[in-house]
């Protein structure tokens, strides 16, 4: 008896290493969307305002901060007429613990970056 | 002495078979359960951000195109203007070269193809190539990019007989008409 519940005792711990490291398979990628979604809600609103301008710098960078990155860089056209190229450029550092052995969990940090292109469609009165 | 032995035995193959057990659910219905939904995921987050570059780059070839034309009276859009504009920026957007090569970091694992490219601006109700309906002003555009499995990619090919999957992103962006 004893040698079944040491085998079934493994098999548990064995379930709970694979759910727990398969859960944190998927939280870098759910990071990534994050961060695109983030900065395809500021793109929209830089396109419309011909630039990035200090708040809504402020407020992607806080809420990729509650994301949990950190390094944040924003670098974007700071001022485009209408018809002129937009680029946002946003690169920061995702750290999650995971397993990396049985027993062993380590923080892994992976960088991430959003890049895309725009057209201004400001129009000035 | 000869029923405790027996019993002994009923325990041991009991563990024994547990093992076995396991390990042939682990490797038959875990991992590759495991594996496909991990690749349905990757497959699904590589399809958005394709048709976030191609949303992107419909609504910018738009306002590319409108910028240049509104001084003027009559307005015409070449094709090959559009597609000039679409090309470049979806370069941009998808990280290709000027030959819609994939560069270092896209997305795409060979050349992409641009299928079909339209801007609809008056006369709807219309239908696009894909059928859609568009009843205000918009931007068709249809793409392919090839991707690749990220898991078990070789397997994947090889029993599809391909070098790689075409995705076929299919958008309709609608033109903000108010600033």
């Amino acid at each position: 008896m004893p040698v079944k519940a040491v085998v079934t005792g493994v098999i548990l711990v064995i379930m709970v290493f694979l759910l727990v490291y398969a859960v944190e398979f998927f939280l870098p990628l759910s990071a990534k969307a994050d961060l695109d979604t983030a900065c395809r809600d500021t793109m929209l609103r830089i396109e419309n305002s011909g630039g990035l301008n200090g708040g809504v710098r402020g407020e992607l960078q806080a809420e990729l901060e509650s994301a949990g990155f950190s390094n944040i860089e924003i670098d974007a056209t700071g001022s485009a007429r209408l018809g002129e190229k937009l680029t946002l450029h946003v690169e920061g550092d995702f750290s999650w613990n995971r397993f990396t052995d049985l027993f062993q969990r380590e923080e892994q940090v992976i960088r991430m970056v959003y890049e895309k292109t725009t057209v201004s469609r400001k129009v000035v009165n | 002495m000869n029923i405790r032995l027996v019993h002994f035995k009923s325990i041991g193959g009991s563990a024994v078979a547990e093992v076995v057990i396991m390990a042939a659910m682990l490797v038959f219905v875990v991992f590759p359960l495991f594996s496909s939904v991990v690749e349905r995921y990757v497959l699904l987050d590589k399809a958005r951000l394709i048709k976030d570059s191609a949303d992107l780059t419909n609504i910018s070839v738009y306002n590319a195109l409108d910028a240049e034309n509104l001084g003027k009276v009559k307005v015409e859009l070449s094709d090959a203007k559009a597609y000039g504009i679409f090309e470049e920026l979806l370069s941009r957007n998808l990280r290709l070269d000027g030959g819609l090569n994939p560069e270092d970091g896209s997305v795409a694992e060979a050349k992409v193809e641009i299928l079909s490219l339209a801007i609809y601006k008056e006369g709807f109700p219309k239908v696009c190539p894909n059928g859609s309906i568009i009843v205000r002003p918009a931007v068709h555009s249809s793409i392919n990019v090839p991707v690749r499995p990220s898991l078990y990619r070789d397997i994947i090919l090889n029993l599809l007989g391909r070098d790689h999957i075409d995705a076929v992103v299919h958008v309709d962006s609608e033109i903000p008409v108010n600033n």
